[in-house]
């Protein structure tokens, strides 16, 4: 099992007020190593809540998640963050490039908070996703020179740099167009299989959650 | 930004890709591996972190700009502090040249041989005597006038003192003069200037029976040398950085212009010693001729006689005189008329004016010398009368006489005085006590020729001097003809100038070495008002403590100083918000939060750098325009124009390095708040709502300021006496943060209000809260600016506001006027007004003043040496205000308090730094800012005398540029 949340709570506001709205009401959910799922549900239905909270992006109010079988609300920020770095690879639905790194640096930024030298082994992995997302001419272009299509890949490249074993995509193809989002939505899946990744997308894009092994509908708080 | 200009990028198509491979790792290697030597956490970010102050280069550099401003405020303001110092400093130098110390005396003069003897006693001190007196300059026939010139009298060691070689052989016709003088009197070498110098006497001006006839000498001479700067042009033995108009006279020249021979004033000292070493030295060559004392053989009597070119023998002197065997003291007095009455007193004792004045059947003799003798011979009741004066009077033993006589006040005010003695007996004409020595030489009066030829310093009636006077005039000059004991004489005569007119020793007993070795051994320099002072070193301090620019800089800019930390912090504030998606991916990527808080502070210590190190470029050129401005548009407040920039590298540093501090601290708080942010609220750029605790501490503060505030308005406005500025800005800023604070309540407060129906004054309203911190802001710094020019304007006196009050820092003076030559009667008198041709009708009141360092505002040095007014009390009764005085004062009006005295002999004093003239506070106060530093000023007035007499007045509106001279003195009760 790689990933298991148990009954997981999460809304907004100040619990015990009127202001208080709930989002997430004691919502389950198990993932193996490999799978791939999509979350759907209307817009304001906790779809982002729940990525963030598997992302450990948030925390739930009650309820555990446990990651290969350890319990990740209990980590300390640090720890949370050095888990999100090693295990988790993100995608959004804007790219979040930094605008003023080329694609390179982009790329290998998630690198960084290893504290340690980048090794010829991860220039070389980082050379070969690039490539094999197709956008290795565009590798010292800044975002601002490449297309949507190429910086959402760019993206996607930067989420696995560091080999995770779980990627979020919040929305992966949301801001694309058809064409661009069906090649993104291919080249997702086929990187998660290829490596293994366990990809969560949360999408409105019947073309992209039908890719996906399972599809989870997200509806009053619950899957 | 494009990638193709930064050198450090990957090649975009090498050719050779092994190359580009090998040079790809290394640029890899080198700036994306991590140190853990990082200051800002493990991560290595200066690759990241420049190429993103390069792309936010826009943002940031408005960022760089606030840094800039504080830097340039702060880091101008110390090097205008540094500078103004340094040439304060300079200016010491370039008007003191190689003078180190100063022996100075005050209204009187000693041999100029002294000079000389210090030198041959010490060798390692260098010394040279001068004259210096001040007068007027007139050139183009009085078209051009220059007031309160010095004159300096200078030999040719001046020369080697001042390091000039321009000095020397000024003949008798010859003058140099400074150059501001020349560009003043718009005169140059070869032309004539009349000189009008203030006449200087051996006798004190204001000494009884003293001719004020002759106040000034005018000499009309020949400009030789129109001195500059470095050839000690501003010769100035006071610390100010003014330079004085000067103009230099050979010092015999200038002797004889004052009747005098070998007198000199001031003795200027160039050595490495120490000053008690210098001050043992001058003591070591002190003479009596140097406290004006005389030795005379009187053959007739076969006495020796110490007397004094300054007529009275200063108490300490005469008290040191009559330590010696065989002193007999006389004090010799001029007294308007003897008269006697017939009728022998009854049981002796003398009868009365008021007894029966009208049965007296008496006669007179007018204007007459009266001696003491020892009182041994004479009761003080009684009185001797000569041969002549008792054969005029007709008086016989037992018989009443009366003296009358002026006592001599302030302003040469005279009181008829009146004392009457029983005649004990009548001496011959050729007696031992009828000597016409015992008179002391009074200029005017002792070598007149006739007696209708007397300038005796007091109205003589020459209507009653008889044909009988003028005979014995001639006969026997001025000898007594009368004698009264010591007793009465010191009673009746005794006067602030001295005692003793003489003190007379039997020949054979006196020893001349004898009276020497006393004389070395009691009389101190300061017993003959001479101070001997380091005055380079005074110099130098009062430069390094004068006026603080930098304070006075940052102040004035304080302002500026403030916006460019809040507009830093608002600037880098929003360079943050538009890049918070940032942030969030940081957090979403694995950056802990010290690594992203280490990527912000690095760059915005780059920011804060680069602002930085533009704020000391543009601080540089600010001071040179500031410098450049003080030396020409603001001459009248800097009184120089030789303020020359001085920067020190330490200072550059210092400047920096908090400008850094205050900017890094004003980023800090940035990104730390904004980083209490989750990160998927920034990532969402989701603004984080106000928690509870923090309101209520805010509503706290709010309303705790705005009550203090109000609290200490209405305290002000009910119960102080007056407005204290510091009050003003303390309740000012309370009640600007707190009204600060409502507005930002307010902005939360119309955000989540509720609306039926939108419309635009609600947008508008709406839009104030769409950033909060950008809105608070931008009004602060509305508020700061607009709060300073208000109570700036508040708190600005206006002069003319209050100036007939006389509570007022006026006084309730119009005019204040100060005159180079003395004054030496009362203005208010009308007939000496007549006299004098004063045509106008208005009242004066009058201050002696003692010369002294300029303690006005205008002058940037510490006063070391303030001048010092001598003022009458009554006349100052209920003018001017006091913010404070001593416990030991015990009047309703301090001025009258003036009169009193303590028991350590001292008297109080007005701070005059206080003092003020219808500017800044307009108190006067008696603690001390620069001279008691907060200790009660008390100024021992027994070595103070006033003779240098100024008229004061006042009650017309106009010139008030003028009346900042001369103001800001200790008031002493005169």
């Amino acid at each position: 099992m790689l990933l298991q949340l148990q009954n997981i709570t999460k809304g907004y506001g100040q619990p015990g007020t009127h202001s208080y709205r709930p989002v997430l009401k004691d919502l389950n959910l198990e993932l193996t190593q490999g799978e791939k799922i999509a979350i759907v549900g209307p817009s304001g239905s906790g779809k982002t809540t729940l990525l963030n909270l598997i992302g450990a992006l948030d925390l739930p109010e009650t309820g555990k998640v446990f990651f290969e079988g350890t319990d990740i609300t209990g980590y300390s920020k640090n720890e949370l963050a050095g888990f999100r770095n090693k295990k988790l690879g993100f995608v959004f639905q804007m790219h979040y490039l930094m605008p003023q790194l080329t694609l390179w640096e982009n790329v290998l930024l998630p690198l960084l908070p290893q504290g340690n030298r980048i090794s010829k082994e991860q220039i070389v992995w980082a050379e070969h996703l690039i490539k094999k997302v197709g956008i290795w001419e565009q590798r010292n272009q800044k975002p601002s020179e490449m297309s949507g299509g190429e910086c959402q890949r760019t993206a996607v490249v930067r989420a696995l740099i560091n080999k995770p074993k779980l990627i979020l995509a919040d929305e992966p193809t949301g801001a694309l167009d058809e064409d661009n989002a069906t090649a993104l939505s291919e080249l997702l899946v086929q990187l998660s299989s290829d490596e293994n990744v366990t990809l969560v997308t949360v999408t409105h894009s019947a073309g992209l959650a039908g890719k996906m092994d399972k599809k989870f509908t997200l509806k009053n708080g619950k899957l | 930004m494009g990638n193709s200009k930064a050198p450090f990028l990957f090649p975009r198509r090498g050719k050779d890709r092994k190359l580009t491979e090998m040079i790809k790792a290394k640029y890899i290697s080198l700036i994306f591996n991590s140190s853990k030597s990082s200051p800002f956490g493990g991560v290595r970010g200066g690759f990241f972190v420049i190429k993103t102050f390069v792309f936010y280069f826009k943002q940031n550099l408005l960022v760089a700009l606030g840094v800039a401003v504080s830097t340039t405020v702060l880091t101008g303001s110390l090097i205008i502090g540094d500078s103004v110092r340094f040439s304060l400093e300079q200016s010491t130098y370039s008007r003191l040249g190689e003078i180190t110390h100063l022996v100075s005396v005050t209204e009187r003069y000693f041999r100029q041989e002294i000079a000389a003897e210090i030198e041959a006693s010490d060798p390692e001190i260098k010394a040279t005597s001068v004259l210096l007196l001040e007068g007027v300059a007139v050139a183009e026939g009085g078209e051009n006038r220059v007031n309160r010139v010095q004159v300096i009298g200078v030999d040719t060691d001046f020369e080697e003192i001042s390091n000039t070689p321009i000095l020397s052989e000024l003949q008798d016709n010859e003058i140099a003069i400074s150059k501001n003088l020349a560009e003043r009197l718009q005169i140059k070498e070869g032309d004539n200037l009349l000189v009008r110098i203030k006449k200087a006497s051996l006798v004190p001006m204001n000494a009884p029976f003293v001719s004020a006839e002759e106040t000034s000498v005018s000499l009309r001479a020949t400009i030789k040398k129109v001195v500059l700067k470095d050839e000690l042009g501003r010769f100035n033995l006071k610390n100010s950085q003014t330079a004085p108009y000067n103009i230099f006279i050979s010092v015999k020249r200038l002797n004889r212009l004052m009747e005098f021979e070998g007198k000199a004033n001031q003795i200027l000292i160039s050595t490495n010693v120490e000053t008690t070493k210098v001050a043992g030295t001058v003591k070591k060559c002190l003479t009596p001729a140097d406290a004006g004392l005389k030795l005379k053989n009187i053959e007739a009597t076969g006495e020796t006689e110490i007397s004094t070119e300054r007529v009275f023998i200063e108490e300490k002197i005469a008290e040191t005189l009559k330590k010696i065997e065989g002193a007999e003291p006389i004090l010799t007095y001029f007294v308007n008329e003897i008269e006697a009455s017939p009728r022998p007193s009854e049981g002796g004792e003398p009868k009365t004016r008021n007894s029966e004045p009208e049965t007296l059947n008496s006669s007179s003799i007018p204007y007459s010398f009266v001696s003491s003798i020892s009182d041994q011979f004479l009761a003080t009741n009684e009185i001797i009368l000569n041969r002549w004066a008792a054969d005029d009077l007709r008086a016989k033993p037992g018989d009443s006489i009366w003296l009358k006589y002026f006592e001599i006040g302030p302003l040469r005010q005279l009181e008829n005085k009146e004392s009457v003695f029983v005649l004990k007996k009548i001496i011959e004409m050729n007696a031992v006590w009828s000597d016409s020595t015992r008179v002391p030489h009074l200029p005017g009066l002792s070598d007149a020729g006739h007696c209708r030829e007397w300038e005796a310093g007091v109205p003589i009636d020459l209507d009653a001097i008889r044909e009988k006077d003028e005979k014995y005039w001639d006969d026997y000059k001025g000898t007594p003809k009368a004698f009264v004991s010591e007793s009465a004489a010191l009673q009746m005569w005794s006067n602030r100038f001295g005692n003793y007119t003489a003190v007379r020793f039997p020949t054979e007993t006196f020893n001349e070495e004898k009276y020497n070795r006393i004389f070395a051994q009691e009389i101190e320099p300061a017993d003959l008002g001479m101070t001997i002072s380091p005055i380079r070193e005074q110099g130098l301090q009062a430069a390094q403590n004068g006026t603080d620019f930098s304070g006075l800089f940052i102040g004035l800019s304080f302002f500026l100083l403030l916006a460019g930390i809040i507009l830093t912090a608002l600037l880098f504030r929003f360079n943050l918000e538009s890049r918070s998606s940032q942030i969030g991916l940081f957090g979403a990527l694995g950056f802990q939060q010290k690594h992203v808080h280490g990527f912000f502070l690095k760059e915005g210590f780059v920011v804060a750098i680069f602002g930085g190190i533009l704020g000391l470029v543009v601080s540089v050129f600010y001071t040179s325009l500031v410098f450049k401005i003080l030396n020409t548009l603001w001459f009248d407040i800097v009184r120089t124009d030789v303020l020359l920039i001085r920067i020190y590298p330490a200072t550059l540093f210092f400047g920096l390095f908090i400008s850094l501090l205050v900017s890094m601290t004003a980023i800090f708080v940035s990104v730390g708040r904004f980083q209490k942010q989750c990160a998927a609220d920034l990532q969402k750029q989701i603004k984080s709502i106000q928690k509870p605790g923090k309101k209520q501490l805010l509503n706290a503060i709010t309303y705790s300021s705005i009550s203090m505030a109000l609290g200490i308005f209405s305290y002000q406005v009910a119960l102080a006496k007056q407005m204290e500025p510091a009050i003003f800005f303390v309740s000012g800023i309370l009640l600007l943060t707190g009204l600060l604070l409502t507005f930002r309540k307010n902005l939360y407060r119309i955000e989540t209000k509720k609306r039926e129906s939108p419309n635009l004054r609600a947008l508008a309203m709406l839009n104030l809260t769409r950033n909060k911190s950008r809105s608070l802001t931008v009004v602060t710094l509305f508020a700061l600016g607009t709060f300073l020019v208000v109570s700036t304007g508040s708190n600005k006196l206006d002069l003319f506001a209050s100036a007939q009050d006389k509570a007022s820092g006026t006084g309730g003076f119009i005019y204040f006027a100060e005159t180079t030559m003395p004054v030496l009667f009362d203005i208010n008198d009308p007939a000496k007004r007549a006299e004098e041709g004063i045509l106008e009708d208005f009242r004066v009141i009058q201050f002696a003043k003692v010369e002294g360092d300029d303690a006005s505002c205008l002058n940037l040095n510490l006063i070391s040496q303030p001048a010092i007014l001598g003022v009458d009390p009554e006349m100052l009764k209920g003018r001017f205000t006091f913010a404070t005085k001593m416990k030991e004062m015990d009047e309703s009006d301090l001025w009258l308090a003036l009169n009193q005295t303590f028991d350590d002999g001292a008297i109080p004093g007005p701070d005059r730094d206080s003092v003020g003239f219808g500017n800044e506070s307009g108190r006067y106060s008696f603690v001390s800012e620069r001279i008691g530093r907060h200790a009660p000023v008390k100024t021992d007035c027994r070595n103070n005398t006033f003779n240098f007499p100024g008229i004061c007045y006042h009650f017309e509106p106009k010139l008030p540029e003028k009346l900042s001279h001369a103001q800001r003195n200790i008031g002493l009760s005169g």
